[in-house]
């Protein structure tokens, strides 16, 4: 009965999935609106392609290019809205549909990061830290708007202005950032593997909640998972840590069937274990345990159904992470970060035993994993023990 | 939490709480270990019960917004 729920659960997000995959797909009419948004005083848009156009006013002259581009932020695809003056000039560029944590939004447009456009031309190179400064904080979501800006601009500036847009070299580059958050994860194969080591456990969670935590503010959450399902891929170039940190996850849960990161390296669970050794009480949850076990299995499907079901994995991820260590979040978030953090005093990962869908999801992939291995072990071929028997013995 | 510290730690606190070893004065470790109890559970109820109202306003406040 469990395992056929099971199935049906998985079933159901598999299918949920497909339906809104299909379902999301951008038609012609849905760009038209998106260019009504735009520039509401033309009497008509001349398409230059399925997601370009030219507004035309009432006297058949030309107002402005336009355009639509979609590239992966933090949360999803954000939808950007570009347009050009006749002249090449970049006029206005507007965030039509996004999946961002509102507040990144918020914190962008108050940073005065599309006021820079002002005094750029189509072929400028508009790149994220070569034309374009980014607002730190909230980079991922500077760069996908840089880049759709850039989609839109180089696209008109060579089909309608006859120009050839500048080009950044950027190479790729692999950064202390990225070798420091790699390093976090092979202490916790060693301890894994080295039972002798596990007492520097508490050390490592220390380091990892500084450094995944509060310096680079890029724990493993629901919005990276469900970005993972639905396809939503950044680009390695620029967002390598986010490669780094889903497989730090995944490959030692489904290659040892254990759930390390959450043991070794979640920042979170970090700050809680802290919180935890500082107040010296330990209050037992082990007979409510089974149904807290059972409502988190819950929470999790439920996120996942609604992440595919809208296609944007970061509206449901209720997770505190980003409001701890980004020091940015709602009123609620930060009550709700107040209250884990309270009763992590009293009883022990109280988040993780009881509400974590991201800590539940790699407990599943570790139980693909040892189902895995069961499976090796079981088709490999058997030793078998031969006894020589020897005449007259 | 699913993982050998997690389980080994839960099995622990629950052994002492039951009462193990209350030796000659049973009856009297029981009641105490039940005032304990109900103090803990209630006190978790508690936090339980915020954390999920939180978790449901954090949801509905991002998709309002």
């Amino acid at each position: 009965m469990k395992r056929l729920i099971q199935w049906l659960a998985i079933l159901t997000l598999i299918i949920v999935l497909v339906y809104s995959k299909n379902a999301h797909k951008m038609d012609s009419e849905v760009v038209q609106n998106y260019y009504r948004q735009m520039i509401p005083t033309a009497a008509k848009y001349e398409p230059i392609s399925d997601k370009t156009a030219k507004a035309v006013g009432q006297d058949g002259s030309l107002i402005a290019y336009l355009g639509v581009s979609s590239n992966n932020g933090y949360g999803g695809p954000i939808l950007v809205g570009t347009i050009i003056s006749p002249d090449g000039s970049v006029k206005d560029v507007l965030i039509l549909e996004h999946k961002e944590t509102p507040s990144y939004i918020d914190k962008i447009t108050q940073a005065g990061y599309f006021r820079q456009y002002a005094k750029k031309q189509a072929a400028d190179a508009l790149v994220l830290d070569y034309d374009i400064d980014r607002v730190s904080g909230a980079t991922l979501s500077t760069r996908a708007i840089a880049k759709s800006v850039q989609d839109v601009a180089h696209f008109v500036a060579v089909r309608e202005l006859n120009a050839t847009p500048d080009k950044a070299r950027i190479d790729w580059k692999i950064g202390a950032r990225d070798i420091v958050v790699t390093l976090l994860f092979v202490p916790a194969f060693l301890m894994y593997q080295v039972k002798a080591l596990a007492r520097f456990r508490i050390i490592i969670l220390g380091l990892s909640v500084i450094i995944l935590g509060f310096w680079l503010n890029r724990s493993l959450s629901m919005a990276s998972i469900g970005a993972l399902f639905i396809g939503y891929f950044p680009n390695p170039h620029e967002n390598l840590i986010w490669y780094i940190v889903i497989l730090g996850a995944l490959v030692p849960a489904l290659a040892t069937g254990k759930n390390l990161y959450c043991t070794y390296v979640c920042p979170f669970c970090g700050l809680q274990e802290l919180a935890h050794t500082v107040s010296r009480v330990n209050l037992p949850m082990g007979k409510h345990f089974k149904w807290i076990r059972m409502v988190k299995k819950v929470l999790l499907f439920v996120v996942l159904f609604l992440s595919f079901l809208f296609l944007n994995p970061s509206l449901f991820s209720y997770e505190p992470f980003g409001t701890i260590f980004g020091l940015n979040g709602s009123s609620y978030q930060w009550y709700l970060l107040f209250v884990i953090l309270i009763a992590s005093f009293f009883y022990r990962r109280f988040w993780c035993a009881a509400f974590c869908p991201v800590g539940t999801f790699l407990d599943k992939v570790a139980a693909v994993g040892r189902r895995i291995r069961e499976i090796i072990r079981l088709s490999s071929p058997k030793r078998v023990r031969t006894v020589v028997v020897r005449n007259g013995e | 939490m699913e993982n050998e510290l997690g389980n080994k730690i839960e099995e622990e606190q629950g052994n002492k709480q039951n009462g193990n070893g209350a030796g000659l004065h049973i009856r009297d470790g029981n009641e105490h270990n039940n005032i304990l109890m109900d103090k803990g559970t209630v006190l978790f109820f508690i936090l339980y019960a915020l954390t999920l109202i939180y978790i449901f306003l954090v949801v509905s406040d991002s998709w309002k917004s």
